[in-house]
């Protein structure tokens, strides 16, 4: 899923280290707040940055013959939000493109906005308002998650489209054409990454539903006994 | 062993199978960002030059699947470490 070293034009990769950066630096400053508030949260830190970490090194084959990899990023967004998944998801990138040539320096900004910052964004909202509606909580994780996971090959697309408009039909027909590339991969393995998450998630709320509702994750009689 | 437990050292099996699966398996598949980077010439007309590229895997590309086992291997060593805290600590709560 990641944009490769050097693909996108300098203005683009400029433009998406701006819009990426404000919300790293807010993820930092938020995650010294919460931890020096509550000792207790840094596992579920690790936690969420495992998940990233595992998640999005399975390159795995797909229906349509390619492969891709889930994202990982839904645990994070649940948890903590997108700001916090953004500086997560930086780590990780920053491993992949200096150790596996995966990704790039370059095309970092555009990589953590998709990956750290829109799928956790829209994933966070999903579950905000699975709990509004009174949606089951390992429900909610798992839409999350999967919706996490395409909506970050969808904003992929959507940079590429930007950067690489069709000759015939501009941004909709790139957008398109990327969109389907991604999509139809993603599918399967953003269902599989969202059982996954729950199914952990599940386990989670067993061992530690007190922290949980701390954060807010959890509705108070859900993590009940 | 509850339910729970169960469920989740499951969970971490698998996740444990698919990264050592993924990384002997053929990666025959084309990966989409190939796919992405090839659909670039079509849609514009001409061919995109990268314009950086990327420093390379250290010790050339037969590495590769070693260093994504290693990214893996952290994260599920983190991850069990973390449920295995919480177990511990459990009663503390």
């Amino acid at each position: 899923m990641h944009i490769m070293e050097g693909f996108l034009p300098p203005f683009w990769a400029a433009l998406w280290f701006a819009l990426a950066l404000p919300v790293i630096a807010y993820g930092v400053v938020r995650i010294r707040r919460l931890v020096g508030e509550d000792r207790e949260l840094l596992p579920l830190l690790a936690v969420s940055g495992a998940f990233i970490f595992v998640l999005s090194s399975l390159k795995l084959p797909s229906v349509t013959g390619s492969s891709s990899h889930p994202t990982g990023t839904g645990a994070g967004a649940v948890l903590f939000g997108p700001a916090v998944t953004s500086v997560l998801a930086t780590i990780v990138l920053v491993y992949q493109a200096l150790f596996l040539a995966h990704g790039g320096f370059t095309t970092l900004g555009a990589n953590v906005f998709s990956m750290g910052i829109a799928g956790p964004a829209v994933g966070y909202a999903i579950y905000r308002i699975c709990m509004r509606a009174r949606v089951g909580c390992c429900a909610a994780v798992f839409a999350t998650a999967a919706v996490a996971d395409i909506a970050t090959y969808l904003t992929t697309s959507a940079q590429l489209a930007l950067a690489f408009p069709a000759t015939t039909g501009g941004v909709t027909a790139s957008f398109l054409t990327f969109a389907g590339i991604f999509a139809l991969t993603q599918l399967p393995l953003a269902i599989v990454e969202g059982v996954v998450i729950a199914l952990v998630f599940r386990y989670m709320i067993a061992l530690r539903g007190d922290v949980l509702e701390r954060l807010h994750v959890l509705r108070r009689e859900v993590s009940a006994p | 062993m509850n339910r729970s437990l169960r469920l989740a050292t499951a969970v971490v099996l698998v996740l444990g199978l698919a990264a050592v699966a993924a990384l002997l398996a053929d990666r025959a598949a084309t990966g989409t960002d190939d796919q992405a980077a090839k659909q670039i010439g079509n849609l514009t007309g001409e061919a995109y030059e990268p314009w950086a590229q990327a420093p390379g895997v250290p010790g050339g590309e037969r590495n590769a699947p070693l260093l994504f086992g290693v990214q893996a291997g952290a994260g599920l060593t983190v991850l069990l470490g973390c449920l295995w805290y919480w177990r511990e600590h459990r009663s503390e709560a």
